[in-house]
């Protein structure tokens, strides 16, 4: 008897054994495809959002600033901005570094998946469960819609998010598994409340990990014990929190309408469009993830077709699929068909992982790292269905799993090669290109990249495609003929040729009411200045330009604060204090409060001797300070005039 | 049960023995352009995920490109610094035994299969023996010594864990009947199976042919201790289907077929006729392996223009529709012949049939030959049975020891590539290719004694121009031999003035219709030579070139060479022009665009460098330039 048991202990043992030594195996696989990627760029939004961390290389006392200053999302993502701050202020901050540690989170992340997946396989009592969360989280792991999430540094914030959700999911599901057996669930518990509370500071789709705990409670668990009881009240309660989470968020939408509505001013589609159009990208992301066209993965989606009308029968089909879809699992999964209930489920969690960025906020329409989370729902559909079938064929089960390794091995293939092409700026540029030619973000990555080499002709030609390109898709953002301008006018002093005069004496003219609506460029402008980039450029006559455009006849409104602050620093490079005081001025009348137009106010007040004027800033800066609304770099700069 | 253990034991050791010793450094002719040649192997990058991606997917041999061959090869050049042969051989060896071992679990299942109703049965000790046979068998040593052939290994080694499976499960179903769900299971083990075998090389195919042979013979529709009369029917339909397909598809889209026979020297009916020869040397060789027939190349076979050209082809067609026919006839009785003669047949049948490949190889027989050991171990079985007042064993040395020691002494000649050559020649000195061979070993033993002492006799290399010049001899027609002789002259001697004769020769013949694989690798590499440091050779290969064009046999490879020529300096051809040119006539080829990238980078003009690696990208749809672009670009 006893050694019968111990045959058992060992045969159970080495049931775990193998599932744990490929699963070390296959992260380790995962962690050598992708380490090349490290050797890209930044790209995009880093710029953006990562560049001005550089300097906490030289001010490491800006640390907490840099933490808690990043205000996106509302929520401020300061779990994320930490990883970054960290890897500034004690690595080197370089793309690659942070690279690295993304495809580290990547791998841990896919560990996660792996706990998630098989406890989620064990709940279901599915044979093989060990092999089947290998299933689910190779897939995840390896497909390669992945690769724009892993190495774009700043979607890092993503990556977090996910890692967060599916740690707090882990933790439920722990817990739920001892609930009323033992009391460590509320350890386990405890543990999921501290990840729910990190998940939405590394991303606001963080706020997600409840809801789907709610969704894997009613479709999974279903209320369902560890000693086979079933818990009325989660049973019900988890159907109920999901009905009034959708009452929720019908609630918000109608309340907040206007704000929403107003989001889509910045737009070149409506909400109504927007609402259209993410039927069809839900569907693309699901077939992107199984079934990849690697030549339209990427960054750069603002080409993506925008649906117009419900009459379009594209927009039509993927609607209507998604919403029967929905009802017929339900309706199955009612009718007594249990298999019908973990796909339900994973019908929902996918929905509901997407529900923040894919719905009716006004963000841009297509990233493929928006499914880094709900991909986790499509990596189970597998060993969801190769579960339901071995419950009820057992013999089916190993040939499945055995099946699986085949779409696995062409998928980590693929990534292969994507990781390639991300590992160099060049080839990922052109890759952009190749799958959207009309897009505008890909022809102006381009133009630049072209400049940079001296081609500044090549430059100007993919300037104006990306330009001609920004009035007619729907889905990019709309760039007015003064961006154009000015970015013409940037790529100039990227390719070394003086300045284009007639680009020059076009700046301004259209839309005199707003010429330009992107600070970027103009940053980029600021940037190549203080650089050096291009001594022999004629700065002075940009300036004059510049001071024709906004201060002949001044009106706070022609500009953004960001245009007027880019322009004040400018000009205090280029020594024209005046000009930067008047810039700054007309930055305070729309942002009175802005710290650094106050500092650089003060500043060009010192230098051009306005006591009086100075005095005023001081006092208001100090009021802001007491207040403690200074950041510790505002403070420190505000010393250098007490 | 007896099963003859120790015996079999003793055979896998000194199969394993006499390979070992005779796994010589050195890589022969089809190993080039899927591993010495080929730098996705031979310069592979282990730490490198996108190196082993290339490496996989580097070979355009067959539809699929047989990406799990690759992979083995790239594992055996994984981990070695300078690329050496033997541990693709031994790695070969490995393979051998491993399928000696699933050739036996195979047939012993088979054994079990054996219906009741024949009356000759084979015992285990027959299946024994079959195995032995097949290892033992020196016409496999042109295929397990030959690392490129680890394709046909793989899928012979994949076809027999097939059939294993298939016969084992079928078995228990024959007893006990099956589920559905166990039937659905074996269906997607065995095509799983079939995949890797498929991947491996085109073959693996052939083991859903296999399957149903085994089926009608063996198991003869047996169903849970009953019988299903029409599940042998279904077999047997199975079995005709793919004879029906290829017969409709000839009728259908005899193009399909036909296509690439222009790029060779004998017609379709001529390979057909000439096939019924061949598979009777195939049996001939492995049922009395000579050393003089046996061979690495032989080319020197006739090829048969009609039935009685030569007479002994309708001779064969006639010996093979009687030796079925009477096999059919006792199929009853003595299944095992017909399957073995079958298996045979169906195991040539891709290689061996309508498609316009080479005509003669060895290694077409190391999964065909199975079917031949079973039938050679069947018939040695009913021998030893009417000898049964005699001891069998004395039976089993009579032809064990022979096998051996004929085994060892081909083992001996592969061990070393010279020692190889000249014995095809001596063997197959109607083979010119057999001379072309010899001319290349004698060389390279050559370079190597120069390499070795500072200072070598010229023997060898007279002693290759000899074989070069009976080469020609042998195959007028071809520019081959000429073009050996050239670059044998220019590298060796120099001084040569026959060196004028050749290039006159070679430009006589290139006006062919049809110019064979060899002769347009030859004529590259005269022209490679000739371009060489753009000196005054480069005159002589334009008008080599064309000479080509004028021929109207278009290539690539002439026009891209009339570029380089252009890049010569050559009179009244501009490069850009011509470049502009090739683009125009090949605006989908890569080679093109990376002339166009070169150029680009010559006149430092950005915007077509990017524009030229764009073309690249988009033509690379299986992204196989990957690589190459990676370093190309560099930033």
């Amino acid at each position: 008897m006893r050694g019968r048991e111990e045959s058992g202990l060992v045969a159970s043992i080495a049931r775990s054994v193998w599932p744990c030594l490929l699963l070390v195996a296959i992260l380790g696989f995962t962690l050598w495809v992708y380490w090349p990627g490290q050797l890209g760029g930044f790209i995009l939004d880093d710029r953006s959002s990562l560049l001005r961390l550089q300097a906490l290389a030289a001010h490491p006392q800006w640390f907490w600033d840099y933490v808690f200053g990043d205000h996106s999302g509302g929520l401020g993502r300061w779990v994320s901005m930490f990883t970054f701050a960290l890897e500034h202020a004690f690595v080197d901050g370089s793309a690659a570094t942070l690279k690295r540690h993304s495809i580290l989170l990547h791998v841990l992340t896919g560990a996660l998946v792996y706990w998630f997946a098989y406890l989620l396989c064990q709940s279901q009592r599915y044979r093989h469960g060990a092999w089947l969360g290998l299933l689910a989280t190779t897939l995840w792991l390896l497909a390669p819609q992945q690769t724009s999430t892993v190495l774009y540094p700043v979607q890092r914030m993503a990556m977090l998010a996910a890692f967060f959700v599916l740690l707090a999911l882990v933790f439920y599901l722990k817990g739920r598994a001892v609930l009323g057996v033992s009391r460590t669930a509320w350890g386990w518990w405890a543990l999921c409340a501290a990840s729910l509370g990190l998940a939405p500071f590394a991303k606001e789709n963080g706020l997600l990990a409840l809801p789907l705990i709610v969704v894997v409670e009613a479709a999974f668990l279903r209320g369902r014990l560890a000693d086979g009881r079933v818990q009325p009240l989660l049973r019900s309660g988890s159907w109920a929190l999901i009905g009034l989470g959708l009452l929720a968020v019908v609630a918000y939408f109608l309340i907040k309408f206007d704000s929403v509505q107003r989001g889509y001013d910045a737009r070149s589609f409506t909400l109504q469009e927007r609402l259209l159009t993410q039927p069809g990208i839900l569907w693309d992301y699901v077939f992107q993830f199984y079934w990849p066209d690697l030549a339209r993965m990427g960054v750069f989606h603002d080409d993506v077709r925008v649906s117009t009308s419900l009459l379009e029968p594209a927009t039509a089909l993927a609607l209507a699929s998604w919403l029967l879809l929905l009802p017929a699992f339900a309706f199955a999964a009612l009718s007594g068909l249990a298999w019908a209930w973990p796909l339900l489920g994973l019908v929902l969690f996918f929905l509901g992982a997407h529900s923040m960025e894919s719905s009716f906020f006004a963000l841009e329409l297509y990233f493929e790292h928006r499914n880094y989370l709900p991909a986790v729902a499509l990596a189970l559909l597998p060993a969801v269905l190769v579960g339901e079938v071995g419950r009820r064929w057992p013999p089916l089960s190993a040939p499945l799993l055995a099946w699986g390794a085949v779409p696995l091995l062409l998928l980590a293939l693929k990534t292969v090669s994507q990781v390639q092409i991300w590992s160099s700026p060049t080839l990922l540029a052109l890759h952009h290109l190749q799958g959207h030619p009309q897009s505008v973000r890909a022809n102006t990555d381009m133009a630049t990249r072209m400049a940079q080499l001296g081609g500044f002709e090549a430059a100007l030609e993919f300037s104006r495609t990306g330009f001609h390109a920004s009035q007619t898709q729907k889905a990019a953002r709309l760039e007015r003929e003064g961006d154009f301008r000015l970015r013409n006018i940037a790529l100039a002093c990227m390719a070394q040729v003086p300045l284009p005069r007639a680009e020059l004496a076009s700046l301004g003219r259209a839309h005199p009411e707003r010429p330009i609506g992107d600070t970027n460029t103009l940053e980029v402008i600021v940037g190549l200045q203080s650089a050096g980039e291009c001594p022999q450029f004629e700065w002075q006559a940009l300036a004059d330009r510049f001071a024709a455009i906004y201060l002949s006849e001044p009106e706070s409104g022609r500009a953004s604060v960001g245009v007027y602050t880019s322009l004040a620093v400018l000009m205090n490079a280029l020594e024209r204090m005046q000009d930067g005081s008047d810039y700054a001025d007309l930055g305070l009348q729309q942002a009175t409060d802005n710290t650094q137009l106050l500092l650089m106010s003060l500043h060009f007040a010192t230098v051009l001797g306005e006591a009086e004027r100075a005095d005023e800033l001081m006092s208001r800066l100090l009021d802001l300070e007491r207040a403690n609304r200074l950041s510790a770099a505002d403070v420190t700069n505000l010393k250098i005039y007490l | 049960m007896r099963t003859g253990t120790g015996r079999l034991a003793i055979v896998f050791f000194a199969v394993a023995c006499l390979y070992w010793l005779a796994s010589g450094d050195y890589f022969l002719f089809d190993d080039g352009p899927a591993i010495t040649r080929n730098a996705a192997i031979s310069q592979l990058d282990l730490a490198s995920a996108g190196a082993w991606r290339d490496a996989i997917f580097s070979s355009s041999a067959g539809p699929t490109g047989r990406p799990l061959a690759m992979f083995s090869l790239a594992l055996n050049a994984a981990w070695q610094d300078s690329l050496s042969a033997i541990p693709f051989k031994l790695t070969n060896l490995l393979i051998h035994l491993l399928c000696g071992l699933l050739l036996l679990g195979f047939l012993l299942q088979l054994q079990r299969a054996q219906p009741a109703a024949a009356v000759s049965r084979l015992g285990v000790p027959a299946m024994g023996l079959a195995v032995a046979l097949w290892l033992l068998a020196p016409l496999h040593v042109s295929t397990v010594l030959y690392p490129v052939q680890r394709m046909a290994q793989l899928a012979t080694l994949f076809v027999l864990l097939g059939l294993y499976l298939y016969t084992r499960w079928r078995i228990r179903w024959a007893e006990q009947g099956a589920s559905v769900a166990e039937l659905v299971a074996a269906g997607l083990w065995l095509g799983l199976v079939t995949v890797a075998a498929v991947m491996s090389k085109e073959n693996g195919l052939l083991l859903l042919w296999l399957l149903p042979l085994v089926e009608w013979l063996f198991l003869r529709g047996r169903w849970a201790g009953g019988e299903l009369p029409w599940l042998r029917w279904l077999a047997l339909l199975a079995l005709v289907l793919p004879l029906v397909l290829v017969a409709a598809l000839l009728l259908g889209a005899p193009e399909y077929f036909l296509a690439g026979y222009g790029q060779r020297d004998f017609s379709f009916s001529e390979r057909l006729l000439t096939q019924v020869r061949v598979l009777w040397h195939y049996v001939g060789w492995f049922v009395l392996p000579l050393p003089g027939q046996l061979g690495f190349l032989h080319d020197d076979i006739p090829v048969s223009t009609g039935w009685f050209a030569p007479g002994t082809t309708a001779l064969a067609a006639v010996a093979w529709v009687l030796v079925l026919a009477a096999a059919l006839r006792a199929a009853r009785a003595c299944p095992w012949l017909l399957f073995g003669l079958l298996f045979f047949l169906i195991g040539q049948s891709m290689e061996s049939s309508v498609l316009a490949l080479e005509m003669v190889f060895e290694h077409r027989n190391y999964l065909p030959s199975v079917g031949l050991a079973i039938v050679v171990a069947g018939a040695l079985g009913a021998l030893a049975r009417r000898l049964s007042a005699r001891d069998p064993r004395l039976l089993l040395l009579a032809i064990g020891l022979p096998l051996v020691l004929l085994l060892g002494l081909r083992t001996y000649t592969w061990g070393d590539e010279l020692r190889l050559a000249q014995s095809n020649a001596r063997h197959h000195p109607d083979s010119p290719r057999g001379q072309y061979f010899l001319s290349r070993a004698l060389t390279k033993r050559h370079q190597e004694t120069l390499a070795r002492e500072g200072q070598a006799e010229l023997d060898d290399l007279l002693a290759a121009r000899a074989a070069l010049q009976r080469m020609a001899a042998l195959q007028p027609e071809s520019l081959v031999a000429y073009a050996a002789l050239y670059l044998l002259d220019a590298r060796w001697f120099p001084g040569n003035p026959e060196q004028g004769t050749a290039l006159d020769a070679i430009q006589a013949r290139a006006g062919k219709p049809v110019l064979s694989a060899s002769e347009v690798n030859g004529l590259n590499a005269v022209i490679d030579h000739q371009l060489q440091d753009c000196g005054p050779g480069a005159a002589r290969a334009l008008a080599l070139v064309e000479a080509l064009r004028a021929a109207g046999t278009h290539s690539l490879d002439w026009d891209a060479a009339r570029y380089h020529i252009a890049r010569c300096g050559v009179d009244g051809l501009e490069p850009e022009q011509v470049l502009s040119e090739l683009e125009q006539q090949y605006p989908g080829n890569i080679r093109v665009q990376y002339l166009r990238l070169a150029a680009s980078v010559e006149a430092n003009d950005v915007a077509a460098m990017y524009a030229a690696v764009a073309r690249i990208q988009a033509l690379d749809k299986e992204r196989r330039q990957l690589s190459r672009l990676r370093k190309l670009v560099s930033d």
